[in-house]
């Protein structure tokens, strides 16, 4: 920031300053698309090597899933199903603030975080069930706790973007006109949708 | 002179990362599955020509695919390249004509330049690299790193959202420092006791006797009147004094309080023996309780 006036701090004009300049649109969203791109990316590399370690223990005519493990389908699916419901809501907060309904956009944003909430609640029942050991010599403990913890940090990431920008929606910096913020936050969360389907599909469906 | 064009220089990038990817999960996909064989027309005699094509193309269903690694990474690249790319032409990226029409001006706006140097950055890196730590070795520094990141995300929010208050610089300066001050400078000037007291305090537990202890403390409280007054003797260079006297303080504590610590404190000294017919406290200063075995 540019050295202190004399004027001390308590008696700033704010009501004489010029308002603040419109800032240039698209750029929120496309860091976004990026950071999603790495987020993705990341994940590719951790499910492509629980895919070639499954390979490559299937090939060996072994036996992937380790003994008194219990991979069910039940928790599994209803975070996917809670994830698509969370898509529609964080799309339906965008589609709202785009026609300046704000009570809406408000109502949107905190559903999408209440199934953010659901869901981890729902990771946490998961991983209490799955009796799966780390201290193991599988590579099974380690891989899916790495895989599905990752995606449980890349959501609450998604809740505290989200959330950010809920608390900017409310102190009116978001309009019809201007509300990358809020397509910012929607993007990141469809790309944490995205990467629990590719790993409810590679972990839970193909055990 | 910059125009709008139907396909833009993002967009041709990110589409041909796509198809070059796209190429390269084929190709590995395909040689990492026949490279078992000794001829490509071996592999394909032994198991056909579709089935060795429709293992990559089916992303491993119809048919096998050979390295999972290198076809899964390739394969997820070539989609976020098209997401990329989508997004770079769906959202007309570098388009002055189209943002400007999204926000209803004449001109694209110009971006903002940083106002000032911002430190808050490098400081959340700190914080992150203490959590990492913390959780290695040490739960006090583990949850010290999510205080401090916490912190300063609040601190680097308040900021942000300053910057942008108004259109005067100085304005959103003295906006962020109305804000900011009251709640920094008290939790600052406590962390700076904290961090005063608790280094001196391993500096003078490691004395060797309470007579260099009263000499170290003495030393210091010398030291510090010393440069107070200096820095009152000589207001015009009052800013740079206080910053020198404040890096060598800090960096002496810190120096002597980690010597302290690894040194270890000295042990209690005797405070008088104890006189015949007094009783001698055990632990908690309840009385001493003798069992005997009766025979």
């Amino acid at each position: 920031m540019a050295a202190a006036t004399k004027v001390p701090a308590s008696y700033a004009p704010i009501d004489e300053a010029p308002p603040p300049p419109i800032a240039r649109p698209r750029v929120v969203i496309v860091a976004t698309a990026f950071a999603s791109a790495g987020c993705i990316m990341f994940f590719a590399g951790l499910i492509g090597i629980y895919l070639t370690e499954r390979a490559t223990v299937l090939g060996d005519s072994g036996t992937w899933l380790p003994d008194k493990s219990n991979f069910p389908l039940t928790q599994p699916n209803v975070m996917l199903l809670a994830l698509l419901c969370s898509s529609v809501m964080v799309q339906w907060a965008v589609d709202a603030i785009r026609r300046d309904d704000r009570p809406q956009a408000f109502m949107a944003l905190g559903l999408t975080l209440v199934f953010g909430l659901a869901v981890v609640n729902m990771a946490a029942y998961l991983f209490a069930v799955l009796n799966v050991d780390i201290a193991t010599k599988s590579l099974v403990p380690v891989l899916v706790y790495t895989i599905a913890g990752a995606h449980i940090l890349m959501l609450v990431g998604a809740m505290i973007f989200t959330g950010l920008m809920a608390f900017r929606a409310l102190g009116g910096q978001f309009t019809s006109r201007q509300h990358d913020g809020v397509s910012a936050a929607a993007m990141f969360w469809h790309a944490q949708v995205v990467v629990f389907v590719f790993i409810w599909y590679a972990i839970y469906i193909t055990k | 002179m910059l125009r709008s064009r139907m396909f833009t220089p993002g967009f041709k990038l990110y589409f041909g990362v796509f198809a070059f990817l796209l190429a390269g999960a084929m190709a590995v996909g395909i040689s990492s599955e026949i490279q078992h064989f000794k001829t490509v027309r071996e592999a394909l005699d032994y198991q056909g020509v579709i089935y060795t094509f429709t293992g990559p193309i089916s992303l491993g269903w119809k048919g096998a695919v050979g390295n999972h690694i290198g076809y899964t990474v390739m394969l997820v690249g070539a989609i976020v390249a098209a997401f990329l790319a989508f997004v770079l032409i769906a959202f007309r990226d570098a388009d002055p004509e189209a943002a400007a029409q999204v926000v209803q001006l004449d001109s694209v706006p110009l971006t903002k330049a940083p106002a000032g140097a911002n430190y808050l950055p490098i400081l959340s890196a700190f914080a992150l690299a203490l959590i990492g730590i913390g959780w290695i070795s040490s739960k006090p520094m583990f949850y010290a790193g999510i205080a401090l990141l916490v912190s300063l995300m609040a601190t680097w929010t308040v900021r942000a959202w300053a910057e942008r208050a108004t259109g005067d610089d100085e304005v959103n300066f003295q906006i962020y420092h109305r804000i900011i001050d009251p709640v920094r400078i008290p939790v600052l000037a406590v962390l700076l006791i904290g961090f005063v007291v608790f280094g001196l305090s391993r500096l003078i537990l490691a004395a060797p006797n309470k007579n260099t202890s009263s000499i170290i403390f003495g030393t210091a409280a010398i030291l510090f009147f010393a440069g107070v007054m200096i820095v009152y003797l000589f207001p015009h260079f009052s800013r740079s004094l206080t910053i020198a006297f404040v890096t060598i303080g800090a960096l002496a504590i810190l120096g002597l309080g980690i010597w302290g610590l690894a040194h270890g404190e000295r042990s209690p000294e005797e405070h008088g023996g104890t006189t015949s017919g007094e009783v001698t406290p055990t632990e908690g200063g309840l009385a001493p309780i003798t069992v005997g075995v009766s025979h």
